[in-house]
């Protein structure tokens, strides 16, 4: 699914915020991606959701090395990945329904489709009857729950949420991991920056551990249920 | 559901000036293309009127200014030399035909540019109208020298000098006319540029996030292209619409005091296929230039 080959990452002229990272990650499988704070977890994420790329070493997604691929192809790759960014980036000028139907219409899929495939996935996220809110008018964890539905709308093979937990409480976070879980079993693969290590705990699953922009593959905490 | 536009172009400050630039555009560039093709069809009406054509022109004896050429002695003598010219004239081999302008068709000619009353008074020239069957087997030269030695107070005009100024101001005309259009096009074009460059300032968080969710360059360059094609049709339309009613106003006002001084001003299909012209290369090129500005500065991204 997804391979980095000693690859390395810098920022212009600066430092290399992350060094000589290589893992592979399977098909269908589940990570967490741990690390204080400027341990280069977003610059990991952004790398893996080809929001950058790599300054040295080899980068392999869906079975290909991210240098044989062109230009023209990255958009239909892009597409099979759901991101749930750290700040939602929803868009403000549109409702929900619409922030949702995104991928889908960069995809090319029919307005008719779009319509109820959105709606029935808002009500499966408890927003039903915001289908027409704007983002300002929705809490936090509001936001949170329409950034998620955007980026799984799709089917994606690759699901990337960096901090997907961060501005909501225990409850609805915990909630939302069982989400992740879930579209899990259905064979996407799943990597979830967090810094949360109560809610790791309890969750079985193994981790990327950034530690100054080194990565080391850890087993999962034991599940507390 | 109420498909929006992905990028809210439509709120940018740009969306407003762009569209009364594009209506600047449109109504200079339409009321240019027009002089221009009004200007041709005049040139064109006054060169067949005076190809094959001559004019003959005998003075009148102005030395006994009061009655020459009107009555008398000296109004005899006037049609004496008008017959000797005649008469050289007919035996001209490739004269088609010979027309005498009587006195109120010659004063006819001069009323523009003299009251009724100095008409009157002031004795007139007599005017032949000569039909060239073949301009090219005549001898000119040949002729104006026959007509001298007949009468030396006969002038003969080929209109050759006056066609080839006309030529030359209808060329600058229609060279300045392009130029207009030129300039207008070009910063029409500029602005566009620029509101591009400034909607993709504005909204390069949204652009970026497209890109990242799979939108291709193509996908990012219809959003601004649609944008810009919107506001250059509303911009279009308004530019012809006003380019419409000053030539009306001008056709208006301007028509009867130019009659008798200028060709009937006939909608020809020229004009009619600038003005429909005008606005749709407008609207054309400025939606495609927003897409080749946006292709290019989305190409950067990774």
């Amino acid at each position: 699914m997804i391979q980095f080959d000693n690859v390395g990452l810098r920022y212009g002229d600066g430092p290399e915020v992350l060094r000589d990272v290589t893992f592979t990650l399977p098909s269908g499988s589940f990570h967490f991606l741990t690390g204080a704070s400027g341990a280069g977890k977003s610059s990991l994420m952004r790398l893996m959701y080809l929001g950058l790329r790599p300054t040295r070493g080899t980068l392999s997604i869906f079975g290909r090395a991210l240098d044989e691929i062109s230009r023209r192809e990255l958009p239909a790759i892009r597409r099979q990945i759901g991101v749930v960014f750290q700040n939602f980036r929803l868009l403000d000028h549109l409702s929900a329904i619409d922030n949702v139907a995104l991928p889908l219409r960069l995809s090319g899929v029919h307005e008719v489709d779009i319509r109820s495939h959105v709606t029935e996935l808002l009500d499966w996220v408890g927003l039903g009857a915001y289908l027409d809110a704007l983002p300002a008018t929705l809490s936090g964890g509001q936001q949170q729950r329409i950034a998620i539905a955007r980026s799984v709308i799709n089917r994606p093979r690759l699901l990337l949420a960096d901090e997907p937990t961060g501005n909501v409480d225990d409850t609805i976070g915990t909630r939302l991991l069982y989400l992740f879980e879930e579209l899990n079993k259905l064979g996407t693969t799943v990597v979830i920056a967090t810094h949360s290590e109560t809610m790791i705990a309890r969750f079985a699953h193994p981790r990327l551990h950034l530690d100054s922009g080194q990565l080391r593959l850890l087993p999962a905490l034991e599940a507390k249920g | 559901m109420t498909r929006s536009r992905d990028l809210p172009l439509a709120r940018d400050a740009s969306a407003r000036f762009l569209a009364w630039l594009i209506a600047l555009t449109v109504f200079l560039g339409t009321l240019a293309w027009t002089a221009s093709a009004v200007l041709a069809d005049w040139a064109t009406v006054w060169e067949r009127g005076l190809t094959g054509s001559l004019t003959i022109q005998l003075t009148p004896d102005l030395s006994g200014m009061g009655a020459a050429g009107a009555d008398g002695a000296d109004a005899a003598t006037f049609e004496r030399r008008v017959t000797a010219v005649l008469a050289v004239l007919s035996a001209e081999p490739g004269i088609d035909a010979v027309h005498r302008l009587d006195d109120a068709e010659t004063a006819s000619l001069l009323d523009p540019w003299l009251d009724a009353g100095m008409l009157e008074e002031l004795p007139l020239p007599a005017l032949l109208d000569v039909t060239v069957a073949d301009a090219g087997s005549l001898d000119l030269v040949g002729l104006e020298r026959r007509l001298t030695m007949a009468d030396p107070g006969t002038t003969l005009d080929t209109h050759q000098a006056w066609l080839s100024d006309l030529r030359d101001i209808v060329q600058a005309a229609q060279w300045l006319a392009l130029t207009v259009m030129l300039l207008v096009g070009g910063a029409g074009l500029i602005a566009v540029v620029f509101a591009v460059r400034a909607g993709l300032a504005i909204h390069h968080h949204v652009i970026e996030l497209l890109h990242l969710m799979g939108a291709t360059d193509l996908y990012l360059a219809r959003q601004f292209q649609s944008h810009v094609l919107h506001l250059s049709v509303r911009g279009a339309v308004a530019g012809l619409v006003s380019a419409l009613a000053v030539m009306g106003l001008l056709y208006w006002f301007a028509v009867p005091s130019t009659q008798g001084l200028l060709p009937t001003l006939v909608i020809s299909p020229v004009m009619v296929a600038g003005m429909v012209a005008v606005p749709m290369v407008v609207c054309l090129l400025a939606s495609l230039t927003a897409r080749w500005i946006v292709l290019r500065s989305v190409s950067i991204l990774p």
